[in-house]
This record gives structure tokens, C-alpha cells and sequence, in this order.
């Protein structure tokens, strides 16, 4: 009996310990509210997701206003573009993964992560093709270890402060190829832009005989609903990169900061952040 | 040159050179997408000088350059975006240090194509330039060392043929 509640008592220390995190720092008030939000935020922000499918689908979109010489290369492009996109949607499902478990870590609330994690044992396919340099992948790895540990040790020993150190470097070259690969889909939908607006302004002008008017009042709609697609999809290319950068930021403050969490400067950052984030993430969701 | 220090082709990249590759094959794409640009302006400059001086008509034979130099354009589009998906794939070819010298020519492709009198002379530019983009997308060397003399000797022509701009009309 003695023992048990020995044992219970012991247990909740522990249970008190992983809620407040490392934190309870020398007299300072103790909250993680700041990390959690920010974490939240950065777990649920869109857009990559959207725009690596917006990748991928190039070519549906384009085939229509290709030449056939022109098509020959675009089918590759699709091909090429189709093989590596599970690896672009790996990585952000890891960092997804890594921004739950801290979000969890920094609260009292307890789930059942594993599913997510069997979902990424698949993991990546690590050849010449896979679409992502070794770095990139060796951070993939050693986040999911990383994920793995935290996750199967229910916690243990572990606590905000050690899993921000141990992930920061993992968690910076994932968001480092994310944005490469965001700014590498814009250019790509930047050269899909210009492709399909550029044939209407060379083609209306020649289109000047009366029975023509019709097909040039059709061509006229057309290239204004596509050339309203491409602004409204251009800012988001931009809010993903910028989202990007705001978690890279984030989490390098944490990083710098982590035995000064809870103090007030800190806090009112990483609340900045987070509130950066949802701003962005209202600008992602909104139907293109 | 003397402390170039030449990549062996057929070794494996580091993760600093992995990174640089893509790079370069990024930035080697994005001139072409700027020279594609370039075709657009020139072709789109044609077209309303032919509307002004043909009270809006454009000749059939100007439509038909303006149409060859479209399809051009177009498909240095996708060549440009084969070079994305490539360095979004980070498919490391051998190219290594040639690719400084093949951005310096593609740029001095895009001015050319700006600067030229009638769009009609950039035709053949234009092709050798699909044939470097197309090149480089092998990632093999000898095709591109041969496309790149292609276009420098183009480029020379050109220098020649069109230089004193000012003078026509």
C-alpha cells in the first residue's frame, strides 16, 4: 500500500514535471502556453501541401495549350514531377508530426500519436530520385527517430526544452527544403502563367476578321478568369514562404532561449509568431 | 582558371555540392525562363508595330514568325521547368563548373533577343537556344559543349549583323 502510494505520488511529480515542461525555471512563473500556441500554429499552417499538388499537377492544367513538340517535354516534366511527390509530402508530415508532439509536450493534454508515426515509417524512398539531397533526408531520419523515442517513451524524461534541442538542426533543414521547393513550384507556375496567357495575347491580336468576334469575345473571358487564377495563386506562393520562415524563426528563438522560456520577452515572441502564423494561415485557406 | 579545380563527373556529391548543383540548375533555369521572357516582349513589340502599320492587320507571313517564335518560347518554358523539376529532384548531373559558363551565355542570349531590329533574325538564336536547353537537360557533356559552340557562334553573328541598331527603322 505504502509503496503504491509511494509509487502514485511519484508518478505525479513526474506527470507535473513533463505538463510544465523543463521550465519550471528558478522562481519564474510557468507557462507554455506561448510554445504551445506556437506550436499549434505551426503544425496547422497550410499551403505547402496544397502547392506541392499544384506541382504535380502541372501538367493537366497546361496540356491543353501545348504544341505537340512542346507536350513531349511536358510529359516528362510529368512524369518527373509525379515519381517524387510523395518525398515532398514526407517531409512536411514529419514536421507536422514534430510540431504536434511539441504542442503536446508544452500542454497537460495526452494522445495517441502513434498512428501518425506508422504512417511516416514508410518513409523515404532515399534513391537518386527521391527528390531531396541527403541532408535533407539524413534530417528526415533523424526526425523520426527523434519522434519515434519521444513518442514510444510516453514522454519520459522528456520535455520541451531537450526535444527542441535535439530537433532545431533536423527541424531547420526540413523547413529549408520546403522553401526551396515552394520557391522552386512558383517558378515552375510562374513558366504554366505565362505559357497559357502568352498564347492569347499573341493570338487575339491576329484574330481580327468578323467572324472571329465571337472566338475573341470567348478568348477575352477565358484569359481574364485564368490571369485572376494566377494572382490569387501568386499570393500564395508567397504567404507558404513567408509562413516557412515565420516557424524556421520560431523555432531558432527556442532554440536560442531554452532555458528562458517563460520569461516575458521570450513569450511575447513567440506569441508574435504565432499569431503571424494563424494570420497566414487564414490567407491560405482561402479558396483560390 | 589555374586553381579551377576540375569536379570528377562521376563522383558522388557532397551535401555542399548537392546544394550548390541545385542551385545552379535553378539559376540556369531561370535564365531561360528570362530569355523565354525576352522572346515574349519581342514578339509582342512586333506585333503592335505590324497592327500600326497595317491599320491593325498583322500580315500572314508575321503571324507566322510571331507564331514559330510562340511555340519557341513555350518550349523553353518547359525546358526551364524539366531544369526546376530537376533541381527539385536535385538529379545531380555532371555539369558542375560548366553551368557558370552556360548562365553567362544564355544572358547574353536574352540581351541579344532584346536587342535585335527584326524578330525574324532571332529565329535561328532562338533554335540554337532550344537546342542548348534541351542540351542540358541530358546533363551529358559532350551535347552541351556542342550546343554551346552553336550558340556562341550565333551570338557572334548576330553581334555583327545588328551593330549599329540605331540606324534602322
Amino acid at each position: 500500500m505504502d509503496i503504491c502510494r509511494t509509487f502514485t505520488r511519484y508518478l505525479l511529480v513526474l506527470a507535473a514535471g513533463l505538463a510544465l515542461g523543463a521550465c519550471a525555471g528558478p522562481g519564474g512563473q510557468v507557462s507554455l502556453a506561448e510554445v504551445r500556441q506556437f506550436a499549434d500554429a505551426s503544425a496547422r499552417l497550410g499551403g505547402y501541401a496544397e502547392l506541392s499538388r499544384r506541382y504535380r499537377d502541372t501538367y493537366e492544367r497546361e496540356q491543353p495549350y501545348l504544341s505537340p513538340a512542346a507536350d513531349r517535354i511536358a510529359k516528362e516534366n510529368d512524369a518527373r514531377r509525379k515519381a517524387v511527390y510523395d518525398d515532398f509530402i514526407s517531409i512536411q508530415k514529419s514536421l507536422v508530426l514534430y510540431m504536434q508532439t511539441l504542442s503536446l509536450l508544452a500542454g497537460d493534454a495526452r494522445y495517441d500519436l502513434s498512428p501518425q508515426l506508422d504512417d511516416l515509417g514508410n518513409g523515404l524512398k532515399a534513391n537518386a530520385e527521391s527528390g531531396l539531397q541527403q541532408r535533407h533526408i539524413a534530417a528526415y531520419t533523424g526526425l523520426t527517430r527523434l519522434l519515434t523515442r519521444v513518442i514510444a517513451s510516453g514522454y519520459q524524461n522528456r520535455s520541451v526544452e531537450t526535444m527542441v534541442r535535439d530537433g532545431d538542426a533536423d527541424v531547420q533543414i526540413l523547413l529549408d527544403a520546403m522553401t526551396a521547393l515552394t520557391r522552386l513550384y512558383a517558378k515552375t507556375n510562374e513558366n504554366e502563367k505565362k505559357t497559357i496567357l502568352g498564347i492569347f495575347d499573341v493570338e487575339i491580336p491576329f484574330s481580327t476578321k468578323n467572324s472571329d468576334r465571337m472566338l475573341v469575345t470567348l478568348a477575352k473571358v477565358h484569359y481574364m478568369s485564368k490571369a485572376n487564377e494566377y494572382k490569387l495563386i501568386d499570393k500564395r506562393y508567397d504567404a507558404a514562404m513567408q509562413g516557412l520562415t515565420k516557424v524556421a524563426q520560431g523555432h531558432q528563438k527556442m532554440r536560442e532561449n531554452l532555458h528562458n522560456l517563460t520569461s516575458p520577452e521570450v513569450r511575447a515572441l513567440l506569441s508574435a509568431y504565432g499569431r503571424d502564423l494563424v494570420a497566414l494561415r487564414g490567407a491560405l485557406s482561402d479558396s483560390p | 582558371m589555374a586553381n579551377d579545380k576540375p569536379t570528377p563527373p562521376k563522383a558522388p556529391p557532397t551535401p555542399a555540392e548537392a546544394l550548390s548543383t541545385a542551385k545552379q540548375v535553378e539559376e540556369l533555369a531561370d535564365k531561360l525562363s528570362a530569355c523565354a521572357d525576352s522572346i515574349h516582349e519581342r514578339v509582342m513589340r512586333d506585333i503592335r508595330q505590324n497592327q500600326e502599320q497595317h491599320r491593325g492587320e498583322v500580315p500572314e507571313s508575321e503571324q507566322a514568325v510571331a507564331r514559330a517564335l510562340l511555340d519557341a518560347e513555350i518550349e523553353l518554358r518547359q525546358r526551364a521547368n524539366r531544369l526546376y523539376g530537376d533541381a527539385a529532384a536535385c538529379v545531380v548531373g555532371s555539369l558542375g563548373q560548366s553551368q557558370q559558363h552556360l548562365v553567362a551565355l544564355t544572358l547574353d542570349a536574352a540581351e541579344k533577343i532584346r536587342k535585335i531590329t527584326r524578330i525574324g533574325d532571332g529565329i535561328t538564336l532562338v533554335a540554337r537556344l532550344l537546342g542548348l536547353a534541351a542540351a542540358a537537360a541530358t546533363g551529358q557533356v559532350f551535347p552541351i559543349l556542342a550546343a554551346v559552340d552553336q550558340l556562341k557562334t550565333q551570338l557572334d553573328v548576330i553581334a555583327v549583323h545588328g551593330a549599329p541598331p540605331a540606324a534602322s527603322a
